[in-house]
């Protein structure tokens, strides 16, 4: 089963085993501006997803 | 990756600081880092009251929480702009009551258009940008209820990036003027004016996003503010995350070695003249507030007529 990836309303999957860092690169993200969690626990950049887990991306950066 | 301080799982990595923090050692840290900046900068007193300007977005809550936590008196002010697209102003009102409630906070919600008659969008109607205009009533309102509420000081949720990013934008245009007034601590030049300061201003934007989630704050993300015109802004917060990406630490670096080079830049002393109509400063005969106000309310005349 890959890992699913939850970033502004869209979702993606990935291969379990995938680092959150190689997430962000692959999406183009800077880590200083996204939060990343999975279920109810925030993780850092080197956590590597298992099998069914939902990592949900949180954008850091507002305008104005 | 492990707590730093206690090897419990991290999380969050601040590589800036080779830091790698728990929850609670987070927290921890990012109080500190609260205080310092009010001690290094002299922001305000243990005794001062404080005057909270809250939005609902996560860096306002997160200041708020961040000073009752340290023991500051600190009452909340909404602004209540009466922007009805996409409900953003009930909702985001919404999140700012609800947490002074949970919290046993004194919120103030001011009504622009229960006071004025008129919301800050049909205020703007017709002349300049939103943003601009929603800048003049939010300054205009938060120095009358800092005034009539009493309070020594007015503190807003600024944080690095936001700070960081406004130094970038003055110095691409060699603003000087602009890039002399930004600080931390704002003085008041009039008597009827309160200093300005911004406790979050050593943390990243990131870690107060941080915070607000490890502390259950809810909040409302500054993005869905349907005029958002953010674009620029949000640039250059970008840009300057891509540098923080290949050498952790620029955006603090760039903006704490500014003010200690900041004496190099100038800018006027403002004129001490009072608006006619509101008596707070103002640089012509009326504030650009009252302005704003007499403007809308002859178009008001005209379509009526
Ligand atoms: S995005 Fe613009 S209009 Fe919306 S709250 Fe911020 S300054 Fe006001
Ligand atoms: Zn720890
Ligand atoms: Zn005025």
């Amino acid at each position: 089963m890959p890992a699913v990836v939850k970033f502004r309303g869209k979702t993606l999957e990935v291969e379990a085993g995938t680092k959150v860092e190689d997430v962000l690169a692959m999406m183009g993200l800077s880590r200083e501006g996204v939060i990343a969690r999975v279920g109810t626990k925030l993780v850092t950049e080197d956590y590597r997803l298992r099998d069914g887990e939902t990592l949900e991306l949180i954008s850091a950066i507002s305008g104005g | 990756m492990r707590c730093s301080r206690c090897r419990e799982q991290a999380v969050i990595n601040l590589r800036a600081h080779r830091l790698a923090l728990c929850e609670e050692h987070f927290v921890e840290r990012f109080l500190e880092v609260v205080e310092r900046a009010i001690r290094r900068y002299s922001l305000m007193r243990r005794s001062s009251r404080v005057l909270v300007a809250v939005s609902g977005g996560k860096d306002s809550l997160a200041l708020w929480d961040a000073l009752t936590e340290l023991g500051y008196r600190a009452d909340g002010l909404y602004i209540d702009l009466g922007i009805r697209r996409q409900d953003y102003s009930r909702i985001s009102r919404e999140k700012a009551e609800r947490f002074a409630e949970q919290r046993g906070l004194e919120l103030r919600v001011f009504s622009v258009q229960e006071e004025y008659g008129l919301s800050m969008p049909e205020l703007r109607r017709g002349s300049r940008e939103v943003c601009s205009v929603c800048g003049i009533v939010k300054r205009h309102v938060m120095n009358r209820v800092a005034l009539e509420g009493g309070y020594h000081v007015l503190a807003t949720g600024h944080n690095l990036d936001d700070e960081a990013s406004v130094l970038l934008s003055n110095l691409l245009r060699w603003n000087t003027e602009l890039a002399a007034r930004q600080a931390p601590r704002v003085e008041a030049w009039h008597e009827k004016l309160r200093p300005k300061v911004k406790p979050l201003c050593l943390l990243t934007e990131k870690e107060t996003a941080t915070y607000a989630l490890v502390r259950g704050i809810d909040y409302v993300s500054e993005l869905e503010c349907p005029f958002s015109a953010g674009a620029t802004s949000i640039a250059l917060k970008e840009a300057l995350n891509r540098i923080e990406e290949h050498s952790p630490g620029t955006k603090l670096y760039f903006y704490t070695q500014f003010l200690k080079h900041r004496r190099i830049f100038r800018s006027e002393k403002p004129a001490k003249r009072e608006c006619r109509s509101c008596g707070f400063p103002s640089a012509g005969e009326l504030c650009s507030f009252c302005r704003l106000l007499l403007k809308s309310r002859l178009r008001g005349e005209k379509r009526d007529n």
